[in-house]
């Protein structure tokens, strides 16, 4: 029986229901944190707010393309670059609670639920493959 | 329009989306690909490149408070992953190489069905549970809750397996496609084919959503769709908009919104498909 009076069948339930929020707290605060650093730096670098908004929002525009240029551009000028950097610890964020369960199960050799959790992280992680390749 | 008042209104848009959104079980989608394509003229393809990373942030927020209620059915969700992940990928790939017209024309068509299970769904239709099976097998994955409903305990054997795994790989799809949670199609897929009670199935839905999201804003972001200026904004304004939400939704008359926005959605899905911009 859960805290809640709930009931939950399997172990891991109880393990997800008490480390997966914080988890997953921790990801989108950190992620909307940097999505809001950015989009303010954004706009007060070179004087960005004054901009058409077409110029920023097209593709030209100088914002990372793939992980290659987010990494440079962090490290040179940064504002859209931090921006991404946010968006992209949200997109991370349900790919850490894969991460986490694939642990817990492998830790607990339930090899099925390991194997599918694993097979579930090879196919974001081909996701990066592909989005580069194509 | 400056850059900043661009970034205003999307914020304020983008509160709204997430507001309706979760009064009314839908993802952002809906709402932000047609106001960038339609609204700002932005392509097809960024605006669904933001829209996707709009809707793995509203879902962390959904996942947390689903996942507390123990309504998830943890296993259930892993084992879907694997075909939404799927769809997704390959999702993001044909989305990528259609012509934006064709793209939107699918859009406009998606919205048109959304608003007809919106009708539908005001109908209320109610899944009845089916019981546990007893035995040990392989990959368990019975699992019960409390419906603070009824006070009762509901449990559920998820059945069809296999067709139920088929139809999240069309859900994937369909989410890496329009940039949307797919949970219109996943809550049904659930709900009918696997004998999941609605609530159950809604919970998991939500919680699979960020992963199936996840795999194609991978994609676009390496082929340069999720734009921050554009995402960022959206990706804020989303996230307060669901919160505000999911408060609203106890006090709004929820068919009233329901059959206001299915109406709109409509309207919006026919300009998209006949191009009227």
């Amino acid at each position: 029986l859960s805290g809640q009076g709930r009931t939950a069948e399997f172990p891991e339930y109880r393990f997800m229901a008490k480390w997966l929020p914080g988890l997953l707290a921790t990801g989108a605060g950190c992620g909307l944190a940097l999505v809001v650093a950015g989009w303010v730096l954004s706009l007060l670098s070179r004087g960005a707010y004054r901009l058409p908004y077409k110029l920023l929002a097209s593709r030209r525009a100088s914002y990372p393309t793939g992980f290659a240029q987010l990494y440079h551009q962090l490290l040179h000028h940064g504002a859209p670059a931090v921006g991404a950097l946010g968006l992209l610890v949200l997109v991370a964020t349900p790919v850490a609670r894969v991460v986490m369960a694939f642990l817990y199960y492998a830790c607990r050799r339930q090899l099925d639920f390991a194997a599918i959790t694993l097979a579930v992280l090879a196919l974001l992680a081909l996701g990066g493959v592909v989005g580069f390749v194509i | 329009v400056s850059y900043l008042e661009f970034s205003v209104i999307l914020v304020f848009a983008s509160v709204l989306a997430g507001a309706l959104g979760a009064a009314l079980g839908l993802g952002g989608g809906a709402v932000i690909v047609p106001l960038l394509t339609l609204g700002f003229g932005l392509s097809i393809h960024q605006s669904i490149g933001a829209s996707v990373v709009a809707v793995v942030a509203t879902s962390v927020g959904a996942a947390i408070a689903y996942v507390r209620d123990e309504k998830v059915n943890l296993r259930l969700a892993f084992f879907l992953e694997v075909a939404t992940a799927t769809g997704a990928l390959v999702g993001a790939v044909v989305a990528v190489f259609l012509p934006e017209r064709a793209l939107q024309v699918m859009f406009g068509a998606l919205l048109v069905l959304v608003a007809a299970q919106l009708f539908l769904r005001g109908k209320g239709t109610q899944q009845a549970a089916l019981p546990s099976k007893k035995g040990v097998k392989r990959l368990a994955m019975e699992h019960h809750f409390t419906d603070e409903a009824t006070g009762q305990k509901v449990a559920y054997e998820p059945r069809n397996r296999i067709a139920g795994f088929a139809g999240m790989i069309a859900a994937g799809l369909a989410s890496a496609l329009f940039g949307v949670g797919g949970g219109t199609v996943k809550v049904p897929v659930m709900d009918v084919l696997m004998g999941v009670p609605v609530k159950a199935s809604t919970a998991t839905s939500n919680f699979m959503i960020g992963v199936t999201a996840a795999a194609s804003a991978i994609v676009y972001f390496q082929k340069g769709y999720v734009n921050p200026y554009v995402a960022g904004p959206i990706a804020v304004g989303i996230v307060a908009g669901s919160v505000l939400g999911a408060r609203i939704a106890n006090r709004a008359s929820a068919n009233a919104l329901r059959a206001v926005f299915a109406v709109v959605l409509v309207g919006v899905g026919v300009e998209m498909i006949l191009g009227l911009h």
